[in-house]
C-alpha cells in the first residue's frame, strides 16, 4: 500500500513525463521548417508498482525517438543525386543554348549571307564591290565559326571550374560528416537525435554533389563512399578528393581513400559532379565536333569548287578559305585565305578565262541548297542539327530533373506522413492511397489505347 | 447526336488536365484528389471513344496527345515509386504481403498495434 510520499513521488514523475512530452511537441513545432529535422516522439511506459498491493507505479519516459524512415531515406538518396546531375546538365546547357543565338540571326544567317554574296557576284562577276562583299561575308562567316568554337571552349572551361569548386564542397562536407560521426560515437545514440539530424542533412548535401553509398552503424555513425566503393568518410576520418589537371587544364577527380590514388572521374554516375563531367567530357565535345565538321565541310566544298575556276586575272583559282587539314579544330581555325583577302581579284567567279563568265560564282551560291560532301545535310541544316542537338539534350535534362525532383517530393511527403504515426496508421494511410492510385491506374491501359487512336487521327 | 467540331480537342484537353491532376496528387500523396479523378477519367475515356472523330485542328490535337502521353508517363513513374516503397515498407513492418511483385493488391488482415507512441 502506498504512503503519501510514494503517491506524491508518483505524481511528480507523471508530471515530469508529461512535461517531457510537451517539450518534445514544442520542439517538433519549433523545428517544423528546420531542414533535416526528424519529428521526435516520446515513448511512455508504466512504472512497475513497488508492491502487489499498489494501484500502480505511475508513468515514466522510456525514450525519445526520432521518426526516421531508412527505406524512404535510401530511396531519396537515389533520386536526389540523379535530379542534381540532370540539374547540372540543364544549367550548363542553358548557357550553351543561349550562346547559339536566335534562329535566323546566328551562324545560319552568316551562312546565308555568304552564299548570297556569291549569288550577287554571279550577277556582276567583274565587279570589285561584289568581290569585296564576298570577302567581307567570308570573313564574317569565319569569325562566326571562331566565336562559336570559343563559346563551346568557354562553356567547357566553366564546367571544368565548377568541377574543381564542387570537389572542394564535397571535401568540406566529408570533413563535417567525420566530425559529426566523432561526436555521435562519444555519446549514447539514443540521446544523439540532433546530431543524427545534422548527419542526415550533411549526407543529403553530399548526395546532391556526388552519388553516394551510405552505411549506417549501430553506434550512430555513418560511412559514405562514392563511385565504385571509394571511401569518402569512414567513421571520424574523411578521405579528401583531389583534382589533377591535364595539359589542357581539364581536371580529373582522384580519391585518396586507398593506398593508391585512383582516378574516379568516370566512376561518378550521379550528383552535380557527374552532370558537370558529362557536359564537359561528352556533350560539349560532341557539339564542338559537329561545329568543326560543319566548318570543315563548308570550307572544303567552297575550295573544291573555286579551285576548278579562274580569277579575274585569268589565273587558276586558289582556295577561298584556308583549307583545314583535319576536322578537329576546323571551326576555331576557319579564315579566308590571306592572299584572297588582300586582293579581291583572286576571288574566283569564272569557269573559264573568258571575262564575264560567272559559272563558279553561281556554283558556290548553289552550295547552300546542296548537301555537303559526305553528308545528307545542306550547310544550314548542319547548323540546324547542331542547334537541335543542344536543344533536345537541354530539354531532356530539364525533363529528367523535373521527374526525379517530383519523385523526391513524393518521398519527402511520404516521410512526413509516416513519421511519428503508429504502424496501424501508416499501413492504413499507405493502403488507402495505394487503392486510390490503383482506381486510376486501372484506366491507364485504356488511356494508352485512346492516345494511340487520337494519334492515328492526326496522322491519317 | 453529332459532336461539335472541336469537342474532341476539348475532351483531349480535359484528359491532359486530369492526368496532370493525378500526377500532382501522386506527388502530394492526396488520396482524396485521386479518388475524385477516378470518375472523371472513366467518363472522359467513354466520351472520347464515342466522339465524332472529325479533327479540324490536327496540330492542336497532336500537341495535346504529346502532353497527355508525358502526363501518363509521369503518373506511372510516381505510382511505381510509391508502390515500391509502400509494398516493401508494409512487408517489413507488418510481415504480411500487401502488394505482389506485379503491383496488384493482396487482401490482408493487419495485426494490432505493436507500439504506442505519443507526441
Amino acid at each position: 500500500m502506498s504512503d503519501l510520499f510514494t503517491l506524491l513521488n508518483r505524481s511528480v514523475r507523471a508530471l515530469d513525463a508529461q512535461r517531457f512530452g510537451l517539450d518534445a511537441t514544442g520542439e517538433n513545432i519549433a523545428n517544423v521548417n528546420t531542414p533535416g529535422y526528424t519529428r521526435r516522439s516520446v515513448l511512455f511506459a508504466e512504472v512497475t508498482p513497488p508492491d502487489p498491493y499498489s494501484a500502480g507505479g505511475g508513468v515514466d519516459v522510456v525514450a525519445v525517438t526520432a521518426a526516421r524512415a531508412p527505406l524512404v531515406d535510401a530511396r531519396l538518396r537515389y533520386e536526389q543525386p540523379t535530379a542534381a546531375r540532370e540539374g547540372a546538365v540543364a544549367d550548363q546547357l542553358a548557357i550553351v543554348e543561349a550562346g547559339l543565338g536566335d534562329p535566323g540571326a546566328s551562324l545560319d544567317a552568316a551562312l546565308a549571307r555568304f552564299y548570297n554574296t556569291y549569288a550577287a557576284l554571279s550577277q556582276s562577276p567583274t565587279s570589285n564591290t561584289a568581290r569585296q562583299q564576298v570577302i567581307v561575308e567570308g570573313q564574317t562567316l569565319s569569325r562566326a565559326f571562331n566565336d562559336m568554337s570559343t563559346r563551346f571552349d568557354t562553356a567547357r572551361q566553366n564546367a571544368n571550374n565548377e568541377i574543381r569548386a564542387t570537389v572542394t564542397q564535397v571535401n568540406a562536407l566529408a570533413t563535417q560528416l567525420a566530425d559529426i560521426n566523432k561526436q555521435v560515437r562519444s555519446i549514447d545514440p539514443s540521446n544523439a537525435q540532433n546530431l543524427l539530424d545534422q548527419q542526415s542533412v550533411v549526407i543529403d548535401a553530399i548526395g546532391q554533389l556526388v552519388d553516394i553509398h551510405v552505411i549506417n552503424h549501430e553506434d550512430g555513425t555513418a560511412d559514405v563512399s562514392i563511385g565504385n566503393g571509394r571511401a569518402l568518410t569512414i567513421g571520424d576520418k574523411a578521405y579528401a578528393l583531389s583534382t589533377s589537371a591535364s595539359s589542357t587544364g581539364m581536371v580529373s577527380i582522384l580519391t585518396s581513400g586507398a593506398a593508391v590514388t585512383t582516378d574516379v572521374t568516370n566512376e561518378l554516375t550521379g550528383g552535380r559532379l557527374a552532370g558537370l563531367v558529362k557536359v564537359r567530357d561528352t556533350l560539349i565535345p560532341n557539339y564542338q565536333t559537329q561545329l568543326d565538321q560543319l566548318a570543315y565541310s563548308v570550307s572544303t566544298d567552297v575550295n573544291n569548287v573555286v579551285t576548278t575556276g579562274y580569277d579575274l586575272n585569268g589565273a587558276a583559282g586558289v582556295n577561298f578559305f584556308v583549307q583545314p587539314s583535319v576536322v578537329a579544330g576546323a571551326a576555331r581555325a576557319m579564315d579566308v585565305n590571306a592572299a584572297v583577302a588582300a586582293d579581291g581579284r583572286l576571288v574566283v567567279a569564272a569557269a573559264t578565262t573568258a571575262p564575264g563568265n560567272n559559272a563558279i560564282a553561281q556554283a558556290v551560291a548553289n552550295l547552300q541548297d546542296t548537301a555537303m560532301t559526305g553528308t545528307t545535310a545542306r550547310p544550314v541544316d548542319g547548323w540546324g542539327n547542331l542547334v537541335y542537338s543542344v536543344a533536345t539534350d537541354s530539354a531532356a535534362a530539364q525533363q529528367s530533373q523535373k521527374a526525379h525532383e517530383q519523385v523526391a517530393d513524393q518521398l519527402t511527403n511520404l516521410r512526413e506522413q509516416i513519421s511519428g504515426v503508429s504502424i496501424d496508421e501508416e499501413a492504413a494511410m499507405m493502403m488507402r492511397f495505394q487503392r486510390a492510385y490503383e482506381a486510376n491506374a486501372r484506366f491507364f491501359r485504356a488511356v494508352d489505347d485512346t492516345l494511340d487512336q487520337l494519334l492515328n487521327l492526326v496522322r491519317f | 447526336m453529332a459532336e461539335r467540331p472541336d469537342s474532341l480537342i476539348e475532351s483531349a484537353e480535359r484528359l491532359c488536365e486530369t492526368l496532370e491532376r493525378i500526377g500532382d496528387a501522386l506527388v502530394a500523396l492526396d488520396a482524396n484528389a485521386l479518388l475524385e479523378t477516378e470518375g472523371t477519367l472513366e467518363q472522359l475515356l467513354a466520351v472520347i471513344a464515342s466522339a465524332d472523330h472529325t479533327v479540324h485542328d490536327k496540330d492542336a490535337l497532336e500537341r495535346l496527345v504529346g502532353r497527355a502521353a508525358a502526363a501518363l508517363v509521369r503518373c506511372r513513374q510516381l505510382g511505381g515509386s510509391f508502390s515500391g516503397i509502400a509494398g516493401t515498407r508494409l512487408r517489413l513492418r507488418t510481415g504480411v504481403e500487401t502488394y505482389g511483385r506485379d503491383g496488384t493488391f493482396t487482401e490482408t488482415q493487419l495485426a494490432g498495434s505493436a507500439v504506442k507512441v505519443t507526441t
